[in-house]
């Protein structure tokens, strides 16, 4: 799917928090549809002016999402983003992930829940010394928890979720890493702020997308291997969580952009 | 056609190899460098194993292996003169003990165990004849 102009990413290779860096300069007023994707995105937007950054820069986190929403993009406004790996953002933000899904926080609200964030917002001579200043916030932050061997099973659990496409239960996670499944819901709930359920579907979504748009396989084909019970049940899971049909997918989609 | 690769995802590649060098003596081959993918010299038909992210990329769902798990509905043999010796450096490198071999009917030695990430393997004499 086209990447909206003035939208630029690259991802990171170190297997630590942040998953990819990401700025966008809107050139033209435009409606985004940010799809759910089981991540967290810690964001800087502001006004800018020749790619450099002027006023004011508010703070935004994009919780975890179990559905679709359209954002509107006004031109001459910039962000900065980071896309924080999936299980990493409650250590990183130190905030109750849960309490999030579903809600996007802007300016005052994003720093009444995230204090630290309010020492990203100092202004900046250009776009590249916000996205570093994420990157070092992150550094920092990532310490907090990351040795806890909390952490470490959520995130195996978390990868097998992944690795099976959103297919597998809480009682096959549970049987496969020895734990019982209330230790399994915890977990993922409190790693990722979804539910092991919505987490699934929004899985099992993306790979249904991705073998529909980049592997090209036939809807009843795409269904079947993602793991839907029948071409409708995919279509009923499609409208939900991305408000579009697999047959009239549209061209600004893109799964990866959050705002 | 011919079988040319046996590839197993796994949680880690290069402690799988490390696993499989120091339980049942085999090199690697080739260990790529994302260390995502790798080969053991085993002969014409290649063992290897890749990365679980691997499966993502080439748009695959799996059920990743996992030692506490129920082992998965296959099992990789290797043949060998000595599975009693076999099966008991396996045990010592980690290995998780499944049957240690026995003499079968039809003359095999054969036993089992199960690897770091909970595939089974069996040990086994030549088939005799």
């Amino acid at each position: 799917m086209p990447v909206p102009a003035g939208y630029r990413e690259q991802s990171n290779p170190d297997r630590n928090s942040v998953e990819a860096v990401w700025t966008y300069l809107a050139r033209e007023d435009i409606v985004h549809r940010v799809l759910p994707d089981g991540r967290c995105d810690v964001i800087l937007r502001f006004e800018f002016d020749g790619g450099r950054p002027i006023g004011q820069i508010e703070p935004l986190i994009a919780g975890p999402a179990t559905s679709y929403h359209l954002v509107p993009i006004t031109r001459g406004v910039g962000y900065a983003g980071l896309r924080l790996r999936p299980g990493t953002a409650g250590a990183v933000l130190g905030v109750d992930l849960p309490s999030l899904a579903d809600r996007v926080f802007i300016g005052q609200d994003a720093i009444r829940i995230a204090p630290a964030l309010a020492s990203l917002c100092a202004p900046a001579q250009g776009v590249e010394i916000l996205t570093s200043r994420l990157v070092a916030f992150v550094a920092r932050r990532q310490k907090l928890d990351q040795g806890s061997d909390t952490f470490a099973r959520s995130l195996a659990l978390i990868d097998a979720l992944h690795t099976g496409g959103g297919r597998l239960s809480v009682s096959d996670l549970a049987k496969m890493h020895g734990i019982d499944e209330r230790t399994v819901r915890r977990y993922i709930k409190m790693s990722t702020g979804l539910a092991p359920k919505e987490l699934s579907m929004v899985l099992q979504f993306h790979r249904a997308l991705r073998l529909l748009r980049d592997v090209r396989l036939d809807p009843a084909s795409a269904a079947a291997e993602a793991g839907y019970a029948d071409q409708a049940h995919m279509t009923r899971v499609f409208r939900k969580l991305g408000g579009f049909t697999p047959a009239a997918m549209p061209e600004v989609t893109l799964a990866n952009l959050p705002l | 056609m011919k079988l040319g690769y046996t590839i197993i995802y796994v949680a880690d590649v290069p402690e799988t190899v490390a696993f499989y060098e120091k339980a049942f003596g085999l090199k690697p081959r080739l260990v790529h460098e994302s260390n995502l993918y790798a080969e053991l010299d085993t002969g014409s038909t290649t063992l290897a194993f890749a990365g679980e992210p691997m499966a993502a990329m080439n748009e695959l769902a799996i059920r990743p292996n996992r030692k506490a798990d129920v082992a998965a509905g296959f099992e990789i043999a290797f043949v060998t003169t000595d599975p009693e010796a076999a099966y008991g450096q396996a045990v010592d490198a980690g290995a998780s003990a499944v049957k240690p071999p026995t003499l079968t009917p039809w003359g095999q030695t054969v036993g089992y165990v199960r690897d770091l990430n909970g595939c089974l393997v069996e040990l086994c004499s030549p088939i005799a004849g």
